[in-house]
């Protein structure tokens, strides 16, 4: 409990990831009994930056890949945490994005190049895309600037829609990507049900509040002195796919039944 | 004397004061932004 057994000291990068060194170095400096990284960048920073305090990761899409850990049974050395599947569940999101809008033709995805999981996201897009028949607008990006001629490509009626690969806040696509979205009457996918109550169309990633608890069991077992080497990185407990009811109406848009059956959450 | 009296009743006896709970320190770092 808080104040109780437990003290907090956080720092936020607020998106700009040149900012982690820093201040994951100063967290290190406090020797604290556990290190908790949100997001791929930030793991990846902590990791580097000790080698000798526990770290717990969440919001990392395949740990082993990055070479976080070297497997997930058994992780190794001082990490431990969370996978979310980010770039395995890109596919399955693509295709309940097409049956909650039947009429997709073009797909915008944004993307950051320097990221290898936004990379290996889009391709396994392109390959979905094929498979239903859309096109895929890549717009790789390295500034949020860059990101307005693909979102200004976009018309409405139900034929262009966004696909979000990213679940950080970095460059901002998801953020901007909605509001152009909403101002424009634009059909979106996100990959956390958090955006879709926010006005997204629809979701589909894992539950994020149940990947918190399964963070914070894995936390104070690190806590009560099991190594992380010897704690399996865990995967989602739930996926959902999510669907905004209000904003379908808003686009004029009438999701088929199947589409809303497959749905654990309902937004009217 | 008085101040030990003084000492045990403010901080409890020294055999409680041992069993004290840890308070145990969590480091967070993110890139998103903070609350």
């Amino acid at each position: 409990m808080e104040g109780k057994n437990v003290t907090f000291e956080a720092r936020a990068a607020q998106g700009d990831t040149s900012r982690l060194p820093e201040l994951a170095s100063e967290l290190v400096g406090l020797k604290p009994d556990l290190l908790y990284c949100n997001g791929t960048a930030a793991a990846q920073v902590c990791a580097k930056t000790t080698e000798r305090l526990p770290i717990l990761f969440a919001e990392v899409g395949d740990p082993v890949r990055l070479g976080l850990v070297k497997s997930l049974a058994r992780p190794g050395g001082n990490i431990t945490g969370m996978a979310n599947l980010r770039p395995e569940l890109t596919a399955k999101r693509l295709e309940l994005f097409k049956e909650t809008v039947p009429s997709l033709r073009r797909v915008l995805v944004t993307y950051d190049p320097r990221q290898p999981e936004d990379q290996e996201s889009v391709a396994v897009a392109r390959t979905a895309a094929g498979r239903l028949g859309l096109m895929l607008l890549e717009r790789p990006i390295g500034a949020p600037l860059e990101m307005e001629p693909g979102l200004g490509e976009l018309r409405e009626g139900g034929r262009d829609g966004i696909l979000i690969v990213q679940s950080g806040p970095h460059l901002n696509i998801l953020g901007r990507s909605l509001e152009v979205a909403t101002s424009n009457n634009i059909p979106t996918m996100y990959p956390a049900s958090f955006w879709t109550k926010v006005g997204a169309l629809a979701s589909y990633g894992p539950d994020q509040y149940l990947q918190g608890k399964q963070a914070a069991r894995l936390a104070h077992k690190i806590l009560a002195g099991t190594p992380p080497r010897d704690l399996p990185v865990e995967l989602p407990d739930r996926i959902e796919f999510s669907v905004n009811l209000k904003t379908a109406k808003r686009l004029g848009l009438k999701v088929p039944p199947p589409a809303l059956n497959r749905a654990d959450r309902v937004i009217e | 004397m008085g101040s030990l009296i003084l000492m045990l009743l403010l901080c409890g006896t020294p055999a409680a004061w041992a069993q004290a709970p840890k308070v145990f320190r969590v480091a967070i770092l993110t890139n998103a932004f903070s609350p």
